[in-house]
């Protein structure tokens, strides 16, 4: 039965890699597309990271955690320049009259809570971005620390704190809440500061304040055994932590993956879901002509032969996925070579796409089984699919959605692989990936089969 | 033994398919004759396994269709009325493709294969693409594709529309061999002319029922049909056409110039006795044609409608 399947995928396979256009759409339109835009839109395509956050930081703890932290943000060069601030106030004037974009607080408390266990709030300020590509640059950034706090690195909660009250800070952190688009700083200070810290309550946390969890923050302190130092440490960003400990002074532990995370750069960020949704619109458009397809006589042929509709809905599976796998690979081929873009590691990189290809094989294969109008399917095509690329973050990027949108994200499979595949490129570890990758298999067969059901069976309203 | 038993077909209010029952025995060549729209591509797509009749049931050998799908399906090969070829696959490709969704392979696949190919006359082309055909080729190997696992029984919806009178005549006479080497043909065509040649039984549908079934010369009876006898004259004909017209023999005799045109229902007795009658004219014999009633006729005569518009589109076969 699997052997039919090859054969009918192969056929089709086939079939299609020598009709010239079909095969330009194929493999040459992805290669011209990703060229226009690399000499479109060079700059943002180019590879250099986003613009760096100005962040204040002021340490009112005297102890040994506070000092790492601030030690620890200062290595992370990519995202921020740390600016020392004596006090709150000062920090916050210089939010204010836009020195600085963002201002952390590290408390009094710092080191004796984190120290017992504690879950210490920071504190965050934020202004307002200016531009667009700042605004899309920081959530980008924003995304990387929420993306963290989901993967449960670090789990110390940003609060907003009573003395940093400003009508700006309000405002920024509220609007945070909604649309994320102006938690400029909130963000880059938290993807920086140990990334769930601030960003968690940028995006997400604005509204509830004071949420409790313990975190690496607790369970370093029990884990203590340890080189001393934030010193990052190379491998795997979930299996490795480095644990500080310094004689008798309270350990703290930050996940140093932190430091291993590289930045996304909003190119990548693009050239992802540009991939993510080129596929998923062929992946309809293909339905469209196995819509077509049904009407012709091919198909009764097929009926007429002594298979079964399950052998012949793989087939369709199986030869969509198949294209679907070489296009997603030859985007992101492009992506990497002709717009320079930084992916996560290839086999990382193949483990989303493979799952992601079955994803929208079976979508394709349970529109292109179940619906009989042609208009109906290039209608979803158009529509669907374009709705689908902004839910899933195709369009902009997803962290700075509400909860409930980005839940929906979650759950379509373009937006659950255009998130692993970033989070691939910010290099979590191969052991994060699988379950996101089972989930866009599970959805690939189930919808598949739900399509086999009634592909190639025989029919009461005719072919 | 393949039965069909009171198919129904409705689509919505439209009655495709009215309570069709018919029989095609092992070996023959049984045609399926009909305007356009009468339902013959519903009925065979009903036999075939691919629309679920209302009621109605279809068997092979006592094996029901409903209960052994494969079993049919294994033992049929359907030519579909319009061309389903992958027309990206050499004429090879195709046929190999079709072998393996039989289960054919192997030796016996190669064997299948090279038959089909020389049926079909495409031995030469067997590496060229199938969209690279003329129209007759695609036609031809369109048929080939149905025979690839050697089917019992071959079932061709309209395998000639729109072809060449070449084509047409190498496909008539390749069903005609395989008819004769054994494999029952269920053929069904809107040009009479064909399952003339071709089918010793047959049935006629027309807006879905069937309104003649049997043996071609009973069906061709069913119109109280007579034969037409064209006469070619030299010299005086005089008051032939008043002797004939006397005669009950001679039915819608005409003469126009030269030629005397009437009907009979018997050809032979009516020839001799118009050979003796024109014996005792002035006026010489010159040539004779009879026309044997035929299934236009017998059509006409059921439906009051011509079977087709246009006569002689379809070259002559009978
Ligand atoms: N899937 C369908 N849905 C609705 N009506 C249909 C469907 N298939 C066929 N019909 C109708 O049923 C009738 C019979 O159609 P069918 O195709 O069987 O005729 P046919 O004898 O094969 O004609 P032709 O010589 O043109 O091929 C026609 O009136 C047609 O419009
Ligand atoms: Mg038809």
């Amino acid at each position: 039965m699997i052997r039919l399947s090859f054969s009918i995928a192969l056929i089709q396979w086939k079939q299609l890699i020598r009709d010239r256009r079909a095969f330009i759409m194929l493999i040459a339109f992805p290669v011209m597309l990703t060229s226009i835009l690399s000499f479109a839109l060079g700059g943002l395509f180019s590879g250099t990271t986003h613009q760096i956050s100005k962040v204040a930081v002021v340490n009112e703890d005297r102890g040994a955690a506070g000092a790492q932290l601030v030690d620890y943000l200062r290595q992370q060069t990519g995202f921020v320049r740390v600016v020392d601030v004596s006090n709150a106030a000062e920090a916050l004037n210089e939010v204010n009259q836009g020195q600085v974009d963002g201002a952390l607080v590290i408390p009094r408390s710092f080191t004796s809570e984190t120290g017992q266990g504690k879950t210490v709030a920071l504190p965050v300020e934020v202004t307002s971005a200016h531009s667009f590509t700042r605004d899309l640059v920081n959530q980008l950034v924003s995304s990387y620390g929420l993306e963290l706090a989901d993967v449960q690195y670090l789990k110390t909660i940003a609060t907003q704190s009573p003395a940093m009250k400003s009508p700006v800070t309000n405002s920024a952190l509220n609007n945070a809440g909604s649309t994320g688009a102006t938690s400029a700083g909130a963000t880059s200070a938290g993807a920086t500061s140990a990334g769930a810290t601030s960003t968690g309550a940028a995006s997400t946390g604005a509204a509830s304040t004071g949420a409790t969890s313990t975190g690496a923050t607790s369970t370093g302190a029990t884990s203590t055994n340890s080189t001393g130092g934030l010193a990052p440490t190379t491998g795997k960003a979930a299996s490795s932590s480095s644990v500080v400990s310094q004689g008798t002074s309270p350990a703290v532990t930050f996940i140093n993956s932190m430091s291993n995370l590289r930045p996304v750069t909003a190119g990548s960020y693009y050239a992802i879901g540009m991939m993510v949704m080129f596929l998923l619109s062929n992946a309809i458009s293909r339905a469209t002509s196995m819509v077509q397809e049904r009407r012709g006589d091919r198909y009764k042929r097929l009926l007429a032969a002594p298979v079964g509709h399950v052998t012949l809905a793989i087939g369709q599976w199986l030869a969509t996925f198949l294209i679907m796998l070489v296009q997603g690979a030859i985007l992101l081929l492009c992506s990497r070579f002709i717009l320079q873009i930084q992916l996560g590691p290839v086999g990382q990189t193949a483990l989303v796409l493979a799952g992601y290809a079955a994803s929208v094989a079976g979508i394709s294969t349970l529109l292109g089984s179940t619906i009989r109008s042609v208009q109906v399917v290039n209608g979803l095509a158009s529509i669907g699919a374009n709705i689908a690329a902004v839910l899933g973050g195709s369009i902009f990027p997803i962290y700075g959605f509400p909860q409930m949108m980005q839940w929906i994200a979650q759950v379509l499979p373009n937006g659950q692989a255009l998130t692993r595949l970033v989070d691939s490129v910010m290099g979590v570890s191969t052991a994060e990936l699988w379950i996101p990758v089972f989930y866009l298999v599970f959805v690939g067969i189930f919808l598949g089969t739900l399509g086999g059901i009634r592909y190639g069976a025989p029919s009461r309203k005719g072919v | 033994m393949l039965e069909v038993e009171s198919l129904h077909k409705r689509f919505g209010q439209h009655v495709a398919v009215d309570n069709i029952s018919f029989q095609v025995k092992k070996g023959d060549a049984f045609g399926l004759l009909g305007p356009n729209g009468a339902g013959k591509s519903t009925t065979l797509s009903m036999m075939t396994g691919l629309l679920i009749p209302n009621s109605g049931e279809v068997r092979l050998d006592g094996h029901r269709l409903k209960d052994e799908p494969k079993y049919l399906k294994q033992r049929m090969g359907l030519v579909p009325q319009s061309i389903a070829l992958y027309e990206n696959l050499t004429a090879e490709e195709n046929l190999r493709f079709w072998g393996q969704i039989y289960g054919v392979t192997g030796a016996k696949l190669r064997d299948n294969l090279d038959w089909c190919l020389q049926v079909a006359g495409l031995t030469e082309h067997r590496k060229q693409l199938a969209k690279r055909f003329s129209g007759g080729m695609q036609r031809r190997l369109n048929i080939a594709v149905a025979m690839i696992h050697r089917p019992e029984i071959l079932i061709m919806d309209e395998p000639t529309v729109g072809i060449d009178p070449q084509s047409r005549n190498h496909i008539l006479e390749t069903v005609k061999t395989l008819n004769r080497e054994g494999m029952t043909v269920i053929y069904t065509s809107h040009y009479m002319e064909e399952v003339q040649y071709l089918c010793q039984r047959l049935a006629i549908m027309d807006n879905g029922e069937l309104i003649a079934y049997g043996n071609l010369e009973d069906v061709r009876q069913l119109a109280g049909a007579r034969s037409t006898i064209t006469m070619q004259l030299s010299g005086e004909i005089g008051d032939l056409t008043r002797q004939l017209e006397h005669d009950m023999t001679f039915q819608n005799v005409q003469v126009e110039g030269d030629t005397l045109v009437f009907q009979a229902q018997n050809a032979a007795v009516a020839v001799s006795r118009a050979v003796s009658i024109i014996a005792n004219q002035s006026c010489e014999l010159q040539k004779i044609d009879v026309a044997q009633p035929n299934l236009e006729s017998a059509f006409l005569h059921l439906t009051g409608r011509r079977l087709r518009d246009s006569v002689g589109e379809a070259g002559d076969q009978g």
